[in-house]
């Protein structure tokens, strides 16, 4: 375990607007307007749609539980990226 | 003349592909798919294929011929396969203490370091972190104890689960409880306690008991003892074991010993085996060159794992089944989506899971938590409380991690024929390269692919297919 003088705060943000990064500042916005239409299409579907079939069993929106541990592969310190 | 010389793209609705056993993997943003010949590839690229035939109706429907599509059913599809975006953060990850009496070889959380009871939750921060988990707006959540070993701290473990319950029955939200413990510390009243309040139970099995008790040393006690015999209890006492589940997590030490792993879990009766690769970073870095492995090298192993629990499955030695395979099934085969965290666009962090550390400090996922346990904290998003959540939503960690993980966006996934089923880690990719974005060549890319290459092959076998869509239309215990 890390000392708590000893921790490393990285800026996470500077991933997305530094000029060596994948995408620049232009990018985020246009990327934010297209989840935004997208969000609202599937926002449309979803309030159309009244009420949620089997297909949904294990989705987060439909009002059903991430099914026990077959959710995610950390699993902590049973994980396969072991406990860092 | 080339493919690429006889190409009309009006011919075509958008697709992808890959070449795959002799052939081509056709697939589309809905997950869609078909398997096509290299002579049918060629046609479909020029515009050739006969309308009336099989292979016109399958590429129609499937919405990949240009003009024809039904775009109604297939936004329809699009909508459901990506409904997880709209619910808020459901499992909730909760370290109930750093401390842990294992001393396993993946893991250092048995490390003296956190052996006082200075790296457990106290009942005020649990609290609070319930605070902030009841204030998601999913409707239905889970909520899953680590650690560490979580019940080496049951005073909090059992005043967090009659919490929980208290709190479901107020906020009218459906809640899953779940323990993830090495079960070194169960009694029976503390199984009594847990069955009664429907807590599923998980725990890890690495194999037969040499391989296991090598991969998770137990000073004092017998690893793979403790976790058969209580498995066998849970079986014993709840409907076909439904409430308890086990891990494998693969050593260079397991390669060669797949069928044996498989034949333990058949042994034991548990209805699937969950087999998860190493991550070359962390913990298991440092140790890399005794228990680690090469993509290709765990490809080859996962296949061969996968192919006799199908042959296991089809010769009805055994019902088991392969989560890892279910999940991707899932994704490929039915209308709908597992919502498994790791492989979703964008990935689960902070909009599908939290991860709520010992102190209360809050994490966009379980991997960013446990980053921050080596001294790097970029992935936490605040602290639990009342009236915390909206400024943990609005971290700027938790928008860049979102953000870097659309799949769209990554230069390696835009075109992958597996775009529709997979996903991105940016902790992985921060962890392994410095940066939110995937790097290619990748270890993790190259075993997904090599993963899906696998069950995509054994697809292509009616009778293999046949037992693939039971798989991906099961209901995980």
């Amino acid at each position: 375990m890390a000392s708590k003088n000893n921790k490393k705060n990285t800026d996470l943000s500077r991933f997305l607007t530094s000029e060596e990064g994948k995408i620049v500042k232009g990018d985020v916005v246009k990327i934010a307007a297209v989840l935004g239409i997208v969000a609202g299409a599937v926002q449309q579907a979803e309030a159309a749609s009244g009420s949620h079939d089997n297909y949904f069993h294990n989705a987060g929106s439909a009002g059903t539980y991430h099914n026990s541990h077959g959710s995610h592969a950390s699993h902590g310190s049973h994980g396969s990226h072991g406990q860092w | 003349m080339t493919l690429l010389s006889c190409y009309k793209p009006d011919k075509t609705g958008f697709f992808r592909h890959r070449r795959l056993a002799g052939g081509y993997l056709v697939t589309g943003d809905t997950g869609n798919f078909d398997f096509l010949t290299d002579r049918e590839f060629k046609d479909f690229l020029s515009g050739c294929v006969k309308p009336g035939s099989a292979v016109h109706a399958r590429l129609r429907d499937a919405g990949f011929l240009g003009g024809g599509a039904d775009v109604t059913a297939l936004a329809a599809k699009w909508r459901r396969k990506n409904s997880f975006l709209f619910g808020g953060p459901s499992l909730h990850i909760v370290v109930l203490t750093r401390r842990c009496n294992h001393a396993c070889s993946y893991c250092q959380s048995g490390s003296s370091a956190s052996r006082s009871g200075k790296a457990d939750m106290t009942r005020p921060v649990a609290d609070r972190v319930l605070d902030t988990i009841f204030s998601s707006p999913a409707p239905a959540l889970t909520v899953e104890f680590q650690g560490g070993e979580p019940a080496l701290n049951w005073p909090v473990l059992s005043y967090m689960v009659a919490a929980i319950e208290n709190r479901a029955a107020k906020s009218g939200k459906k809640v899953i409880i779940s323990l993830v413990s090495n079960l070194s510390v169960m009694t029976e009243a503390r199984l009594d306690f847990l069955l009664k309040r429907n807590v599923r139970i998980c725990t890890s099995l690495d194999g037969p008991q040499a391989l296991h008790n090598a991969n998770r040393p137990f000073p004092g006690g017998n690893s793979h003892a403790m976790a058969v015999k209580w498995l066998k209890a849970i079986k014993k006492r709840t409907r076909g074991g439904a409430h308890g589940d086990a891990l494998v997590t693969v050593t260079r030490a397991a390669l060669s010993r797949w069928k044996e792993m498989v034949d333990e879990y058949v042994k034991l009766g548990t209805t699937g085996i969950f087999i998860r690769f190493l991550n070359p970073f962390g913990a298991a870095k440092r140790v890399w060159a005794s228990i680690g492995y090469s993509a290709a090298e765990y490809v080859a192993f996962y296949g061969k794992a996968l192919d006799y629990i199908v042959e296991l499955n089809l010769s009805g030695k055994s019902s088991i089944m392969e989560h890892s395979a279910r999940i991707l099934l899932t994704k490929i085969l039915t209308q709908g989506d597992p919502n498994f965290l790791d492989l979703r666009s964008p990935c689960g962090a902070g909009i599908g899971q939290m991860a709520y550390d010992y102190d209360g400090s809050v994490f966009t996922c379980d991997e960013g938590r446990m980053l921050a346990a080596m001294g790097d904290e970029a992935f936490r998003i605040g602290a639990a409380g009342p009236g915390k959540y909206g400024g943990i939503m609005a971290n700027p960690a938790l928008k860049s991690v979102v953000t870097a993980s659309v799949t769209d966006i990554q230069v390696s996934c835009a075109s992958c024929a597996y775009k529709p089923y997979c996903g991105v880690c940016p902790v992985y990719n921060y962890a392994e390269h410095g940066d939110l974005f995937m790097h290619q060549p990748g270890y993790r890319c190259a075993v997904y692919m090599g993963m899906f290459d696998h069950v995509f092959k054994l697809l292509r076998n009616k009778k293999v297919r046949g037992l693939f869509e039971k798989w991906a239309n099961s209901k995980p215990a």
